[in-house]
């Protein structure tokens, strides 16, 4: 419109700024006396892309700066907003080049337009963070995602249906958590991406033991996964994912209502370098094998075991072998009381938040964490604490 | 730790502990460069800062000569504002002028941390404002034409509020 900075490199009428410095110092600074790359270097902090294209609404040289390439590095959608326009918008205007991130988290859905134009304008992007519609085919999506080569980190919701998936060596990080997954499509996935390291399959609930040993097969890099909400899994689900052994980091099965002891102690076994587990709501989960994970994995820094069928023995097990333990959640797990809770404040004194909701829990063992995690949060159901 | 003396452009010294000083990269770099003696009574001549600001810069580096080194500027890295601590936040209520000549001493002395703190104090003020307000936030002169007003406008349509 005026110019554009995609052509030719942007005025710094800033530079007058500093040559008449002794001269301004007198009078009022104003924001538009700092020069174009403090500027920008403000903008930069911007990261909603509406909010930088407001800014491009303020006065001629914030429209200019505000399609400067590198506040499009990534392209952050928010809230209520036409992502198929904006996308457009954008591409026409900023040098597709310097675009390395798409991340559309508002409440609209990609059209089979959208891909394309992202597929066509930046398929070299290493991330990207959709929710796919119902309208793009499987031929589309397949093509689309095909494109993308380059890809790092790929957050996908919605509807995602493939007929295959390309090699790529540089995938790390892909979520598909409420996409519906099933057997069939995680392996044309994973075994076509050795390196990924983040693996998320939340509410997956078409997910059976045979897709988790298909994982344990083709993710060797594997450190982080969920499984959260994957209703059909079971213990032998647990027991192919111990194969991946000591790189595991990260687990959630929480509300694998499946998942017993059995699933839980061969993970404590094969995974003992793990340092977060979250089996909130696992049901038939008991002393016994929380104990036998506490012993084998003392570098835990999280545990959730929410709801899980545990007493103060296990509690104690856990609070002597994991002096690192930074977050515990014990909601819901009505045969722990004061004891236990007092083993975990001395034992554990870096904790930073335990949750107590919903326990016999007394003012004693309220006091108890008080006492010695001195930057712990409780959170607690109990109105008389506090 | 001795001391070493700085000059700011009104012609103030300020006797400064070198720790302080050494905040500041442009600093280092002249102390390493041109070698400027430490103990001798040498001045370093600081012509784009003025007393009342670098008098500012000073208590900033002050209290924040401990704090780690930033690392290099990772672009992948999110870009947050909501982490100013209590103390900068206090340090930094002065009036618009102050800020803009802080971030601009800031930059010139090369002091990141004093130039993260300031800009995303500024980024904040422009946060979640209409483009009206934040030209009457900042005393901004609206010089476009009305036609490439409604142009801009038009063309971003879709990210106003609804």
């Amino acid at each position: 419109m005026f110019s554009s900075s995609k052509s030719k490199g942007v005025r710094d009428h800033g530079y007058d700024t500093l040559i008449l410095k002794e001269r301004k110092a007198a009078c009022n600074l104003k924001i538009n006396d700092l020069p174009d790359d403090l500027l920008l270097y403000i903008f930069k902090y911007i990261d909603n892309s509406s909010e930088i294209l407001q800014l491009g609404r303020v006065c001629r040289r914030w429209y200019i700066l505000s399609w400067h390439p590198i506040l499009w590095n990534t392209i952050k959608l928010k809230g209520d907003v036409e992502t198929d326009f904006a996308l457009k918008l954008i591409f026409d205007n900023v040098n597709t080049d310097y675009i390395q991130q798409i991340c559309v988290t508002n409440n609209s859905q990609l059209t089979s337009y959208g891909a394309e134009l992202i597929a066509l304008n930046c398929p070299h992007i290493t991330h990207l963070q959709i929710h796919m519609g119902p309208n793009i085919t499987n031929k589309q999506q397949t093509y689309f995602l095909n494109k993308l080569l380059n890809i790092h980190y790929l957050t996908i919701s919605g509807f995602l249906n493939l007929s295959h998936f390309d090699h790529r060596k540089n995938l790390q990080f892909l979520d598909l958590s409420d996409c519906q997954i099933d057997d069939n499509i995680i392996k044309k996935i994973v075994s076509n991406c050795p390196l990924i390291i983040y693996l998320y399959l939340r509410r997956s609930e078409s997910l059976t033991d045979s897709g988790i040993r298909i994982i344990a097969n083709y993710c060797v890099s594997l450190r982080e996964l969920s499984i959260s909400d994957c209703v059909n899994i079971t213990d032998f689900g647990m027991y192919e994912l111990a194969r991946i052994g000591s790189l595991l980091r990260y687990l959630s099965i929480a509300k694998c209502e499946h998942i017993s002891d059995v699933g839980i102690k061969a993970i404590a076994k094969k995974c003992y370098k793990l340092r977060y587990l979250n089996a909130r709501g696992c049901e038939a989960i008991s002393d016994n094998a929380i104990i036998m994970l506490a012993k084998s994995c003392s570098r835990l820094r999280a545990l959730d075991i929410g709801k899980c069928d545990i007493s103060d023995t296990a509690l104690k097990m856990i609070a002597e072998s994991c002096p690192n333990l930074k977050r515990l959640s014990i909601k819901s797990c009505e045969m722990i009381t004061d004891k236990g809770l007092q083993f975990v404040a001395y034992y554990c004194r870096g904790l930073q938040h335990i949750n107590i909701r919903d326990c016999n829990i007394s003012y004693d063992g309220y006091k108890a964490i008080r006492k010695y995690c001195k930057k712990c949060t409780i959170e607690h159901s109990n109105p008389g604490f506090s | 730790m001795p001391n070493i003396k700085l000059q700011s452009s009104d012609g103030e010294i300020f006797d400064t502990s070198l720790d302080i000083a050494l905040c500041s990269l442009t600093i280092k770099t002249m102390i390493d460069d041109c070698g400027i003696d430490e103990g001798e009574d040498t001045v370093v001549p600081l012509p784009n800062v003025n007393s009342t600001i670098l008098r500012k810069v000073l208590t900033w580096a002050q209290y924040h000569k401990d704090d780690p080194q930033p690392t290099e500027d990772d672009d992948s890295k999110e870009k947050r504002t909501d982490d100013i601590s209590s103390w900068d936040a206090d340090f930094l209520k002065v009036d618009q002028g102050t800020l803009f000549e802080l971030i601009l001493a800031a930059n010139y002395l090369d002091i990141k941390g004093l130039l993260d703190v300031t800009c995303k104090t500024v980024a904040n003020m422009i946060k979640g404002k209409t483009p009206e307000e934040i030209r009457k936030t900042f005393n901004i002169k609206n010089d476009f034409t009305p036609a490439e007003e409604e142009q801009v406008r038009k063309e971003n349509e879709w990210c106003e509020e609804k």
